[in-house]
């Protein structure tokens, strides 16, 4: 047996047997946890308080405003931060002149940025401190940037066009491409996750039916309420940071690279945070450094600074979710099996680059044997892209299930058909009938726009999916049970306000036989046990595992101070309701406190660090998800009456706040379909409606019958069998509404928002054939 | 925004003696429309008189007549739930309710929402210096115009953005400025000022002068009522709107008044559909003949051609609506 050149000893491993997969279709499946792991939760586990509907524990504070953002703290002697923003798309930067804002009383701090070429509207270019808002901007306003105007390009198709203004020269393009460059036209890239399988051509050749679609999704800004926003403190070298960040430790670590000083310095506090949805990833954002020159200002002034961005910038330059003109051919038997997907998208992230959404074209109808993406990136002279909540999947699905659509329409089959026919993931399967059900499918126009009168009903449907992403190392937990029964758990991921501090307390409440309220989970710290950054739904996942092992080791010993109290071996015991009884008789119980009273210290410190992860049931998460619409022919008016929304996230550990997140990745995505259009003018360069009132996000009146509904699936490869649900129930939604829109009119609009101005032209245009 | 002092006065004279004695102070009443222009620093008024607390300018009076007075600093959510109005003037009433949100509805005046500028975006942004701030250029042409004008022929393309002006033009009220030489009465037909007269102006309320008064004529044996087409449901504005009112006897229209919102620089009251309607029978017919009518002259710009099909909608819904 030949040897590897440099071969790694295998991890040695502890062998489980689960029962996986959805309790309809359970499945044994072995599994080879790191040694020291624990048996994963299956579907023959019995959860007291996991997977049950636990209100979130910081909810009084957050309903009476009690809860600090970071938008909140205030320390004494604090400045007030401004930026001063580009307020050209293409230029050279001449001269900054801030001595007239150096002049104004009040004035503490002013930083100047080195850079000289300015690719958007809206970029850093200079900042100022001072004692108040109000003298921070007056500041800011004093400030005098010349510009020499260069010739510029926001329009994604122009910017395709030869000759187009170049937003880089060829030595300048960010992220050295390995791909063709040909002006500001970076691509075909394949992705490596499903990007070709088999050969495209000789699928399409194959194929009795093809189908040919190009579609549109424009610029969606991410729009959290709290805006990006940081308070900066110096303590000598010290450095303390309150941010409103999705990844304390990016922030940590991006700021102490910036400033040239040590991690160990910097402390980094979320306690709360008012919405990022993958605008929060970054150190400070991808468009601005302000998290960076309010460290600067701080340290210039010698004292505390607040920077919290506006409105207007968190439009211009946190990032947003990039616009994609993405065209779609499949080729099909007329059976309706699929022999060819070939998905070609143009997207731009503006200045920046990663505007792929081939990710559904390339991993939904797996069984296709022959598919193909290709993925352009266009340079803009707008401001970066940066993940948007399942990153290019919802305009990639809106592409890919659209044509899907059109394809059954040309088949002649029931487009729920044509997706079952295609399907690849047992998962899905059973998701397509509950959710069918749950709409009332069979209800459909069976002739797009048959029904009579001018206010047109319709029901659509559309796939989506996305990964199982999980940190398997350098993640830890350390549960502190107190002597007097309290316990606390320490964490250092950031509770977003997807409900992770409430799900980490049920998990420790699980395994200590405690109620979640019984459970103080300090998260949000850098201070504490490493954490991850909330990005690719993987928080729960990541970290849950290693709340449970050090929770479980915490059991373990409660347990052996609580069996010479009970007469039994601390293994025949278990716990809950705040009880520690033997397992064989529950009546020989003794409570956690007076157990808790009997350790020989003051407390009982248990660290666990995240084990690998390993095999999972599926390594896709699937979900479909069904609309009903309204709309009035006569106005283009689009009303969505209800969304069913089936979802796979492995084990739910709170299935309260895993339905929130549902029913918020629905309305973000329903806001997205009918209103959300960043707008630049096209002729000055710069945004015409970076503001709540012209950049349209969904109202109360606008909403719709939101029903989330959860595939519960066992084993996702750790062992809470946790896996993700932050990000796949905003990826069919776009599709499944423009479905149900065309079921409703029989216009289909292959370009979003489907506000009235573009729903009346396509039914025109459709009526004219 | 820009500081600034803020004077409290407890007459209509004492407030036009507090602004007259700071140069380029202003009024604000409910300060919705006053805030924007502040925070943009498209308004930097070193004085703002409070006209919010004056005393007997907030009632909504109807009158033995069947008339109303209204003060201006009702709210719109006073003049929406008001139950004698929304029996007597109907289309006001409806949209007063329509407008913004509930918590703008609260605070907002409807004094305000008939002297409100436009909510233009190249107008609500500093850095575009647009005719309507003294520039040399409407952006909308050629640019962004989806949510312009297509009536007027400009040279401003910004919409009338007020709400309740589009059926007080149709029930013909009359507005009552105090200034210097007394209080005047001003037909709203006349008060609104298109932008071929004056771009930067959107009515002709003289510098210290304050609306003291709404009065809207008594509208017996009159149906009306508001309709308008958005993209929200809630918290925006419209694309179109539309104040409709007939007069019937045995079946037959013997007045009219259509008046449209969103269309043009003014709230644009429609004569030749008015008169097509006039001596029918207020059927499918004649309402689609008006609708018709309504359009002619309309000339939409880039974006904005779906207007015109909107407008016709509405005309033709609202008058429908008033046949039923």
């Amino acid at each position: 047996m030949t040897q590897e050149a440099s071969p790694k000893p295998p991890a040695p491993t502890v062998t489980y047997v689960v029962k996986a997969g959805h309790a309809s279709a359970p499945q044994t499946l072995e599994v080879h946890a790191a040694l020291g792991d624990i048996k994963p939760w299956d579907l023959d586990s019995k959860l007291r308080v996991v997977k049950g509907r636990q209100p979130r524990l910081e909810g009084p504070l957050k309903v009476t405003g009690r809860a600090k953002y970071t938008f909140d703290v205030s320390l004494p002697g604090m400045l007030w931060g401004r930026m001063v923003r580009a307020s050209v798309p293409a230029a050279e930067i001449v001269k900054i002149d801030t001595s007239k804002a150096e002049k104004l009383p009040g004035v503490k701090a002013v930083w100047t940025t080195e850079a000289r070429a300015v690719r958007f509207a809206g970029q850093d270019v200079a900042a100022v401190a001072a004692v108040s808002p109000e003298v921070a901007e007056d500041a800011a306003r004093l400030v005098e940037v010349t510009y020499d105007e260069r010739p510029f390009v926001t329009d994604l198709q122009k910017a395709m066009e030869e000759g187009a203004p170049a937003v880089y020269n060829a030595d300048q393009i960010p992220g050295k491409p390995t791909t063709p460059v040909k002006g500001n036209v970076v691509g075909p890239i394949v992705p490596r996750r499903g990007g070709q399988r088999g050969d495209v051509a000789k699928g399409m050749a194959e194929a009795e039916v093809t189908l040919e679609g190009t579609y549109y999704v424009p610029v969606h800004t991410h729009a959290p309420l709290e805006t990006h926003g940081v308070i900066a403190k110096w303590d000598g070298d010290q450095l303390t940071i309150w941010a409103s960040t999705q990844s304390i430790g990016t922030v940590r670590e991006g700021m102490a690279e910036y400033l040239g000083i040590d991690r160990k310095n910097v402390t980094v506090i979320t306690e709360h945070m008012g919405g990022g949805f993958g605008s929060k990833l970054a150190a400070s954002a991808e468009g601005t450094n302000f998290a960076g020159v309010a460290c600067k200002l701080a340290r210039q002034a010698g004292a505390p600074v607040k920077l919290m961005l506006d409105r207007r910038e968190e439009h211009l330059c946190t990032g947003n979710a990039p616009a994609a003109l993405m065209t779609v051919r499949l080729g099909a038997k007329k059976d309706g099996t699929l022999t060819a997907i070939h998905h070609r998208s143009f997207g731009t992230a503006g200045v920046a680059g990663g505007a792929g959404t081939g990710g559904p074209s390339g991993n939904l109808y797996a069984n296709t044997p022959n598919c193909l993406v290709e993925e352009h990136d266009v340079f803009t002279n707008a401001g970066p892209a940066a993940p948007l909540r399942a990153p290019g999947h919802s305009q990639g699905a809106f592409a890919l299930e659209s044509a899907m659509d059109e394809l059954a329409e040309k088949l002649g089959m029931d487009p729920l058909e044509l997706r079952k026919k295609n399907e690849s993931s047992p998962v899905r399967k059973i998701q397509y009938d509950l959710g069918a059900k749950a709409i009332g499918w069979e209800r459909r126009n069976k002739t797009a726009g048959g029904t009579a009168g001018p206010r047109k009903r319709g029901i659509g449907m559309a796939n989506g999916n996305w990964y199982v992403f999980a940190r398997g190392s350098g993640v830890f937990a350390e549960v502190k049970v107190h002597r007097d029964g309290s316990v606390e758990l320490f964490q250092g991921s950031q509770d977003i306000g997807s409900g992770f501090r409430t799900a980490m307390a049920m998990i420790v409440a699980e395994e200590l036989g405690l109620r979640p309220e019984d459970v103080t989970v300090r998260v949000g710290d850098t201070r504490w046990p490493e954490g991850v950054g909330s990005g690719g739904s993987n928080t729960t996942n990541s970290v849950g595992p290693a709340v449970r092992l050090a929770a479980h080791d915490a059991r373990g010993r409660i347990f052996a101070l609580a069996a010479p109290l009970l007469g039994a071996k601390p293994e025949d015991l278990d716990a809950a309701g705040g009880k520690i009884f033997v397992a064989a008789s529950p009546s020989k119980q003794v409570a956690f406190r007076q157990a808790a009273l009997k350790m020989p210290d003051e407390v009982i410190s248990a660290v666990a660090e995240r084990k690998k992860q390993y095999e999972t049931y599926r390594q896709d998460l699937a979900g479909t998800q069904f609309a009903e619409v309204e709309v009035d022919v006569e106005t283009g008016n689009v009303r969505v009456v209800k969304v069913v929304s089936v979802n796979d996230c492995g084990f739910p550990i709170n299935m309260l706040t895993t339905e929130s997140q549902i029913i918020g990745a629905m309305i973000q995505g329903v806001s997205w379909a009918l209103f959300e259009n960043r707008i630049l003018d096209r002729n000055v360069g710069t945004m015409v409606n970076p503001n709540l009132e012209a950049y349209k996000i969904l109202s109360s009146k606008d909403m719709f019958e939101a029903v989330p509904i959860v595939t519960e699936i066992a084993n996702a490869g750790n062992n809470t069998s946790a896996a993700g649900i932050g990000e796949p129930p905003i990826v069919p939604t776009l599709a499944a509404i423009a479905n149900a829109v065309y079921n409703a009119t029989g216009g289909r609009i292959r370009s979003l928002p489907l506000t009235p101005d573009r729903v009346l032209a396509h039914l025109a245009s459709a009526r004219r054939g | 925004m820009k500081s600034f002092e803020l004077a409290r006065p407890s007459s209509v004279a004492e407030a036009r003696t507090m602004l007259a004695e700071r140069p380029g102070a202003i009024f604000k009443a409910g300060g919705i429309d006053v805030l924007d222009h502040l925070k943009e620093h498209l308004l930097e008024p070193p004085r703002l008189v409070d006209l919010k607390s004056l005393p007997g300018l907030r009632e909504i009076a109807p009158q033995p007549d069947g008339s109303l007075k209204i003060g201006p600093l009702a709210t719109l959510a006073e003049v929406a739930a008001h139950p004698g109005l929304r029996q007597t003037h109907r289309a006001l009433a409806q949209a007063c309710a329509e407008a913004a949100s509930p918590q703008i509805r609260n605070v907002a005046t409807i004094g305000g929402n008939l002297l409100q500028r436009p909510r233009c975006w190249y107008y609500r942004q500093e850095s575009y210096k647009c005719l309507k701030k003294g520039g040399d250029v409407c952006y909308a042409v050629g640019g962004e115009n989806r949510y312009h004008g297509i009536f007027g022929g400009g040279p401003s393309y910004a919409v009338h953005p007020s709400n309740a002006a589009v059926p007080l033009v149709a029930f013909g009220a009359q507005l009552v400025l105090e200034g210097e030489k007394g209080p005047r009465t001003v037909a709203i037909g006349d008060f609104f000022v298109p932008p071929t007269k004056d771009p930067e102006r959107e009515n002709q309320i003289q510098p210290g002068e304050v609306l003291t008064e709404i009065r809207v004529p008594a509208a017996t044996g009159w149906r009306s009522v508001y309709d308008d087409a958005r993209e929200r449901a809630a918290f925006d504005w419209p694309l179109v709107s539309a104040a409709t009112a007939v007069r019937l006897e045995a079946g037959v229209v013997k007045e009219a008044r259509i008046v449209l919102g969103a269309v043009g620089p003014v709230p644009w009251r429609s004569a030749r559909a008015e008169q097509a309607l006039v001596g029918k029978a207020l059927d499918a017919a004649a309402a689609e003949a008006a609708a018709s009518a309504a359009t002619v002259g309309a000339a939409p710009l880039s974006e904005n051609g779906y207007k015109v099909g909107l407008l016709k909608t509405l005309v033709r819904r609202t008058l429908l609506a008033l046949a039923s």
